[in-house]
């Protein structure tokens, strides 16, 4: 060895070796293509969820719960179901088929064996993704659930409402046909005055329902209501709603109590 | 002083890159994974923004550069404060990129201003996590230095 290259120190090795920083920057650059493009690809797209930012890759139930919501929508505006767009389709199959298949045979095919920058790049971006599919699944799963049952939970007392508002509708108008009908036919003739609840509508399976009338009197100015009726849900029975009934059947005055508020 | 608590400058442009890399790996990925919904930054001049919607998403946000900067700081040789800062400004680029669609339907217009907050905000979370690692590293080199002497005494 000649004297000037043994007054030469050599150099410390860098803290970071190339092959760590190569499979850093694959790995990197694989991220940064699938959040940047991951948007322009037809399927990844459909992922996108608007008003609630990117796609959700490791959620394919998000979009099919997203589908659900759109058609019970659709079906409540009366409008005719459309059919599910191909790009849905896709876009689920895609993030069963990332989430659920390429990213663990990834991570558990490339555990453990050595491998060059470009693959130890692939086994980082995979590994994440697999870590953060384990470590968010169970609360997402749980938030899931929760929110279908609250769903349907409300779905149920919006059903139960929706009842109640058409039985008291039809109580209003029996009232103004009591209350129009002469008394030889049985009815008010002119007034409320005597009248009470059918029955049929005086327990429903929805609600039960209680009349109470104002009195109507003769030199008095015309009341503007002549009744008030409560109905209490019996389904949810910390729900109510109370209305006022006007002499020409119409209500006003929509109180709602729990739930239905 | 070892090669762990040197005070003299240096720049290592390794350690912007492996910065970069960590902070896209380790906070990019999963932010984009877990979905906007949960993770979406806060911005000033959005909707109910401001010190007292401190939520999930401004808690990831945040603590995710300073984790970063942190390991950075910690592992690194040397003193490391401006690498990481680095990494985070650019970082901070490349975010407002990658999630412009999510920011743009919340920050209503003041994207300019959205960037330069979080630019800001990046940059000075990365020198606050990058601090800590270094005084981890001074606290684990002054431990070791003193069991050395100890033993070297006894």
């Amino acid at each position: 060895m000649s004297q000037k290259t043994e007054s030469v120190s050599p150099d410390p090795a860098p803290e970071l070796s190339n092959q760590y920083l190569g499979s850093l920057v694959v790995a990197s650059v694989l991220v940064l293509a699938l959040v940047i493009l991951g948007g322009r690809i037809n399927p990844l797209a459909a992922m996108h969820i608007e008003g609630g930012g990117s796609m959700q890759l490791l959620y394919p139930w998000v979009l099919a719960g997203g589908q659900t919501i759109a058609n019970g929508l659709e079906e409540f505006s009366g409008t005719t179901l459309q059919p599910v767009t191909d790009s849905i389709y896709y876009a689920s199959f895609c993030g069963i088929l990332f989430s659920g298949l390429v990213v663990p045979t990834l991570t558990l095919l490339l555990m453990g064996i050595k491998k060059p920058a470009v693959a130890r790049g692939v086994y980082l971006a995979s590994s994440i993704v697999a870590v953060t599919l384990c470590i968010t699944v169970l609360p997402t799963g749980f938030i899931a659930y929760q929110v279908k049952q609250s769903l349907r939970s409300a779905q149920a007392v919006q059903t139960n409402r929706d009842h109640i508002i058409n039985e008291l509708n039809k109580i209003a108008w029996k009232t103004r046909e009591y209350r129009i009908l002469p008394k030889a036919l049985g009815g008010g003739g002119g007034a409320l005055a005597g009248y009470t609840l059918p029955s049929f509508l005086t327990e429903t399976d929805e609600a039960t329902y209680v009349l109470r009338l104002i009195p109507e009197l003769p030199n008095a100015q015309a009341a503007r209501f002549v009744a008030t009726i409560r109905a209490s849900s019996k389904k949810f029975t910390d729900c109510s709603v109370e209305v006022s009934v006007e002499p020409n059947g119409k209500l006003w005055n929509w109180t709602y109590t729990g739930q239905f508020q | 002083m070892d090669e762990h608590t040197k005070s003299s400058f240096s720049f290592d442009w390794r350690w912007v890159v492996a910065g970069y890399c960590y902070l896209v790996l380790f906070h990019m990925l999963p932010t984009y994974l877990m979905g906007s919904s949960l993770v979406l930054p806060r911005f000033p001049g959005e909707e109910g923004a401001g010190f007292r919607s401190v939520d999930f998403g401004t808690l990831w946000l945040m603590a995710g550069v300073v984790v970063v900067a942190f390991v950075v700081g910690w592992k690194s040789k040397g003193q490391t404060l401006l690498e990481p800062m680095l990494s985070g400004a650019l970082y901070a680029l490349t975010s407002s990129i990658a999630f412009r669609h999510m920011a743009s339907t919340r920050v209503h217009g003041k994207e300019t201003l959205a960037f330069v907050f979080w630019l800001l905000t990046a940059v000075i979370l990365s020198a606050v996590g990058a601090w800590l690692g270094e005084a981890l590293q001074r606290r684990k080199a002054r431990v070791k230095e003193m069991t050395n002497s100890a033993e070297l005494r006894t």
